[in-house]
């Protein structure tokens, strides 16, 4: 951190797809989508309580990403603005998914994709903890204990203050500890 | 895809069972094709999204098929208001102009006719009196009577 460090091949070969698909190639923006679409999807999935509207976000905000491109400085991080940008479709998504599914019961919601790795007494109870943290609390404990990102990175992400971030991180934990303690001496 | 840069949710204060489950939970796909087929959706949203912006952005004439034939009358009777104001407010100025540039060469014209006024001279009439043979006047001046 902090040192000189040359300029990686890729980080070059990502901005030549910058500047092209700012130039109208579309073939470049997709490889921008190819190379994005995972770490966006995992960003969006901290936000929303569902694949689908995970997926709806990406989607979402790679259109809006493609019509801001003009106004992208090719010298900032192409990664983190586009993040940003799905992160606030994400958080759009959410809040009318919030009014419009008011009264559905969250496990409906909360019901991830094909994968079923854990029991599903065990995810049930994981999406019903889940659900009574608050939106921001839920996006910071993902984006930092599953996706790996940084106060900072996060308070980016979302648009609050690192400080915030890392109090939301930590009260986010002790309320999941505290909700899935039973199930631990359950098990 | 879990790129830990951060305590990798071992901090003080996280439970690593709840992180295990967190990150079962929030898995993304693993299958290949899955995220071939967001690509293609992505960008078949991108262009209709492009095609959308081409329609929602119709040339500047296209503007006027929306007016309504009572609008367009409208307008054409306030315009045609406007002009006529104009164009007589216009007529009565210039007449005024004309009356007055009329005038001005009607004194000029009558002034460059004159002889030109003589420095210190006091221009008087000289009507002749009749007066009576005996007068005074006729001794003091007696080649004016």
């Amino acid at each position: 951190m902090g040192t000189d460090r040359p300029v990686s091949a890729e980080a070059l070969e990502e901005r030549e797809l910058v500047l092209s698909a700012q130039a109208g190639d579309h073939t470049a923006f997709a490889g921008l989508v190819h190379r994005h679409q995972r770490r966006a999807y995992a960003v969006a999935r901290s936000i929303v309580l569902s694949h689908d509207d995970a997926e709806d976000a990406v989607q979402e905000g790679f259109l809006h990403a493609f019509r801001a491109l003009e106004r992208f400085r090719p010298e900032q991080a192409f990664g983190a603005w586009l993040h940003r940008i799905v992160a606030n479709a994400a958080l759009d998504i959410a809040r009318r998914r919030k009014v419009r599914d008011a009264d559905e019961l969250p496990e409906t919601l909360s019901s991830p994709h094909r994968d079923p790795a854990e029991a599903g007494e065990l995810r049930a109870r994981l999406a019903r903890a889940l659900d009574t943290l608050g939106e921001r609390q839920r996006a910071v404990i993902v984006l930092h204990d599953v996706e790996g990102y940084k106060h900072a990175e996060i308070g980016s992400l979302l648009g609050i203050p690192e400080g915030t971030a890392r109090s939301d991180l930590h009260h986010a934990r002790a309320h999941l500890r505290r909700q899935l303690s039973n199930l631990r001496s359950e098990k | 895809m879990n790129v830990t840069r951060n305590d990798n949710g071992h901090g003080p204060d996280a439970d690593p069972r709840v992180t295990d489950l967190l990150r079962s939970h929030y898995a993304a796909p693993q299958d290949e094709t899955y995220w071939n087929g967001l690509e293609e959706r992505v960008m078949l949203g991108v262009t209709r999204g492009i095609v959308r912006i081409n329609e929602l952005r119709p040339a500047w004439w296209s503007g006027f098929g929306e007016f309504r034939t009572a609008d367009i009358r409208n307008a054409g009777l306030i315009a045609a208001t406007i002009s006529l104001l104009v164009a007589g407010a216009t007529y009565v100025r210039k007449a005024e102009l004309d009356a007055t540039s009329r005038a001005l060469a009607q004194r000029a014209a009558v002034e460059s006719a004159l002889p030109l006024p003589l420095e210190d001279a006091t221009l008087t009439s000289r009507a002749r009196l009749r007066l009576p043979d005996d007068a005074p006047e006729r001794y003091l001046h007696p080649l004016d009577y």
